[in-house]
């Protein structure tokens, strides 16, 4: 039974998570994801939702006190954005080491300075090498979809992981749109109560956290990345299962657009994925051959199949919301890292756009594909990340 | 030996590690004739390296880093750290 309703992406979000009845719910208000663990509170104190909802005084404390929740064998939830992402990074990487089943939102919020409050990827994208498995919403629904498989993913005995799912701030969290609820016994027969295979107990004393030195210390590093590595085929089958059960299908870590005989191919992730699918629409319309695939799992990162999506282009072009200062994108790194040593492959361009919520419009991605287009066509390759729309008129002088 | 997940061991195995060794230049040394034996130091050692034995207070330096906190805690100024050659 699904139940339609217009709603804010917050709410919808909300609603996931009170489906998956977390034990502990801990929460520090930020924008824009505030709006989230409003609803889950307001939830909370009107009775709706049994969890217990720990306000707290910083970031920083809000993860650890998911991580401790995680560490006692319960299960966990938490969100937030921009420098509060970056205050829990410590705690991130320590719970992905201790591998602790946690669910959170990241929404997605520029970094300072300068401050911003506008949607970029910056955030989420600073924290790729914890351990913390990714998850990127392209709409509200499907932000509701990815919170219940994010809570069976993290808590699978071959992952064990914390998952955050990202959703571009503003974009969906503020956004209203329809959004098809499941009905309890639906949530309950995809995802059943995490039973930890080890937890936090006064009568059986564990130590969380232990002391390691290089004899062990490579190998606990190289054993997250294995049960990442792993993950891939794991979040592949839960959302099969997903799909059985509600009738929502996914595709796996990415899904393709039209990306048959298509000579340059974006990539990207979020919300800006719609804009790009209907910027696809009008130009193949047109007759220009270009398709599209977007990264729903960005850690860990499926090249795999972005490779086999990809095969036979010329161009797969890259647009990443985020920066690696004095280097590129981070997920034009990634593909070209990945890309380099195919033979015969597509070449791969990195476009940094939509940083603190300039807009990525159809123009915008229009304006892309025909860069894209030409560079193949004149053998070009790219030497460093083209910034898309940069008005070099207002830079200080002397940059280059 | 195997490696755990999340590397989550039994619990008091920092016992196994004895940190003393990181002690460099200082180590405090109780007078204690002047001691009080109020457990002032033992309540503030971070590393849990003070403790009682036949009625007296003792630091066991095979865990003492030389912080020199109980030094600076000790409000009887029974406490002082010494240059210590290894």
């Amino acid at each position: 039974m699904e139940d339609v309703k217009v709603m804010e992406g917050s709410e919808a979000i909300a609603s996931a998570v009170k489906a998956c009845r977390p034990h502990v719910i801990s929460a520090y208000p930020i924008s824009p994801q505030t709006h989230i663990v409003e609803s889950l509170a307001k939830m909370v104190a009107d009775g709706d939702l049994k969890s217990e909802m720990i306000l707290v005084e910083s970031e920083f404390s809000a993860a650890s006190v998911v991580t401790g929740a995680s560490a006692a064998g319960g299960r966990a939830y938490t969100a937030s954005s921009s420098q509060g992402l970056l205050l829990m990074t410590e705690v991130i990487y320590n719970a992905a080491g201790m591998r602790l089943p946690f669910v959170m939102t990241g929404v997605n919020r520029s970094i300072s300075a300068p401050i911003s409050i506008q949607v970029d990827q910056q955030d989420s994208v600073s924290l790729r090498d914890s351990g913390i498995i990714q998850l990127y919403a392209e709409s509200s629904g499907e932000a509701y979809d990815l919170h219940l498989m994010a809570f069976r993913i993290a808590e699978d005995p071959e992952i064990l992981l914390p998952v955050m799912v990202c959703v571009d701030g503003w974009i969906l969290t503020h956004n209203y749109e329809p959004v098809s609820l499941l009905d309890p016994g639906t949530v309950d027969r995809f995802l059943p109560p995490f039973e930890p295979q080890q937890f936090l107990d006064v009568n059986r004393p564990l130590t969380y956290g232990s002391y390691a030195e290089d004899d062990v210390l490579m190998e606990m590093k190289y054993s997250i990345h294995d049960a990442m590595i792993r993950a891939k085929a794991r979040i592949k089958e839960i959302m099969d299962e997903y799909g059985e059960v509600t009738g929502r299908q996914y595709t796996g870590l990415i899904e393709s657009y039209r990306t048959e005989g298509a000579e340059v191919i974006l990539v990207g992730m979020g919300s800006m994925m719609g804009t790009a699918k209907a910027a696809v629409d009008e130009m193949r319309k047109r007759g220009v051959s270009v398709g599209l695939v977007k990264v729903l799992c960005y850690r860990p990162f499926p090249y795999e199949d972005i490779i086999a999506a990809t095969r036979g282009a010329k161009a797969v072009s890259v647009m990443d919301m985020n920066f690696s200062m004095g280097s590129e994108g981070a997920m034009g790194l990634d593909l070209k890292a990945k890309f380099c040593n195919l033979r015969d492959g597509p070449i791969v361009l990195d476009f940094v756009t939509g940083l603190a919520g300039r807009e990525v419009s159809k123009q915008t991605i229009w304006q892309i594909v025909e860069k894209s287009r030409q560079m193949t066509a004149e053998g070009q390759s790219q030497w460093e990340s083209d910034w898309v729309d940069l008005n070099r008129q207002i830079l200080p002088g002397g940059s280059v | 030996m195997k490696i755990t997940i999340g590397a989550v061991v039994e619990g008091g195995t920092s016992v196994n590690y004895h940190t003393g060794g990181w002690r460099e230049g200082k180590m405090p040394v109780i007078d204690l004739g002047t001691c009080t034996q109020c457990g002032i130091c033992e309540l503030h050692c971070p590393d849990s390296a003070v403790r009682v034995e036949g009625g007296q207070y003792v630091i066991d330096l095979e865990y003492c880093k030389g912080c020199g906190i109980c030094e600076y805690e000790c409000p009887a100024k029974a406490i002082q750290m010494v240059d210590e050659e290894k």
